[in-house]
């Protein structure tokens, strides 16, 4: 059952069969360890987003993971793909309750500065790691509100809710992340993507 | 704009470099983790089931000590206390009919305490003819006496009777002492009237005598 789950897996884009959450359920360490194969790299991915430092992202990761399976019994199988958002998005809320343990997400205030100086289509031009390594640079409260608008897709009321704070707020950290982005582009010298790393 | 540039990020993107992924480490980690809270979920289940085991048990258990000396069953030799023993003969009458007398032998009878010893007018053994669904004959014993019987009263009458046999009350009369304390001139009062009435008792004698 889990050995054909793997051949479904390696066909469909890496996405995880309801056969094989069934079984994971159930105890069985292969289809548990299947998941774990299949989730491991995108997850960890995200908690580095989130975390930035390598200690802190495994432990995280971690700690996630463990209640992914242990709440395995909860989720609902939807549809394909249903799986990896709902992991996902445990692991995200592992991420936000960590930086709220630490103490580590203020919302940075800085004074209005001169916007919109770099055209967006300088980072259409960057490669996925040269993103990545982009967001590691923004500071941690900036960071946070970026991941789970843009990349997470959460509105700006899930994110005052998640983060406790204003929705203006949400908001304008959202565009300080951003002008900062541009600035850090800009200092890098943007046509030459390869010096943001 | 933005969110088709970072879509699939996480997957996209490799590890950065200075950072390391210790996947299997990792993995072994999140087992360990999720057998612990396993065992302690087992932990919690037994602990927490144990004071109703408790319960239970104390429920059912009886609410007085059995001795374990104490014997509900005595097993005793045959002539134990002067116990009559019964011992039962066999006799063959016919083929496949067999018929059981028991013979009563009393040992040690000395024991045993003759009060009213019925003082029977006519027994005879009467075998009946009649075959027992028992397959076995009995022993009937014919008692009869010649005292003569006693009415015996309806409850009605008993009753009446016994309410009549109450109203009869014994004239028996009390003398009682009184000792009452008395003032000298009650007393002198007293003795006057004792006096008198003594020598009223006596005045009719003297007059017959006379």
């Amino acid at each position: 059952m889990v050995r054909g789950s793997i051949y479904l897996f390696r066909n469909s884009n890496h996405l995880i069969q309801k056969n094989t959450i069934e079984e994971a359920i159930l105890g069985n360490e292969k289809a548990q360890s299947l998941i774990y194969e299949l989730l491991a790299k995108p997850l960890f991915m995200l908690c580095l987003r989130y975390l930035k430092h390598q200690e802190d992202a495994e432990d995280v990761f971690c700690t996630g993971f463990s209640k992914l399976f242990q709440n395995l019994s909860q989720f609902e199988y939807r549809d394909r793909g249903s799986f990896e958002a709902w992991a996902k998005k445990v692991m995200v809320n592992e991420c936000l309750m960590s930086l709220r343990e630490k103490a580590r997400a203020p919302m940075m205030v800085e004074p209005e500065e001169d916007q919109a100086i770099i055209e967006w289509t300088a980072i259409d031009k960057l490669s996925a790691d040269e993103l990545f390594n982009l967001i590691l640079l923004l500071p941690e409260g900036y960071r946070t509100v970026f991941n789970l608008y843009e990349i997470e897709g959460y509105t700006h009321a899930e994110i005052a809710e998640k983060l406790n704070i204003n929705i203006g707020t949400s908001k304008s950290q959202l565009n300080k992340s951003k002008t900062y982005l541009r600035k850090i582009i800009q200092k890098m010298n943007l046509n030459d993507a390869k010096k943001i790393i | 704009m933005l969110k088709k540039s970072f879509e699939n990020i996480d997957q996209r993107a490799n590890i950065p470099a200075g950072i390391e992924f210790r996947k299997e480490l990792i993995w072994e980690n999140i087992q360990k983790r999720t057998r612990k809270k396993h065992t302690w979920r087992w932990i919690w289940m037994a602990a927490s089931l144990s004071p109703l085991l408790l319960l239970g048990i104390w429920m059912v258990m009886p609410s007085q000590k059995i001795e374990t000396n104490y014997l509900l069953t005595r097993v005793v030799p045959d002539n134990y206390m002067g116990v009559p023993v019964y011992k039962p003969t066999f006799e063959e009458k016919k083929q496949g009919e067999i018929s059981i007398v028991a013979k009563i032998t009393f040992k040690d009878s000395i024991h045993i305490q003759k009060n009213n010893p019925v003082a029977l007018d006519s027994s005879e053994a009467i075998q009946s003819e009649e075959r027992s669904t028992i397959s076995r004959p009995s022993i009937v014993f014919e008692y009869s006496s010649n005292e003569p019987e006693v009415k015996k009263l309806s409850p009605a009458a008993e009753a009446l009777k016994n309410a009549l046999a109450k109203t009869k009350v014994e004239g028996k009369t009390e003398e009682r002492i009184v000792i009452e304390k008395l003032t000298f001139e009650q007393l002198i009062q007293a003795r006057k009237h004792y006096q008198q009435e003594n020598a009223s008792k006596h005045k009719p004698k003297q007059s017959h005598e006379n």
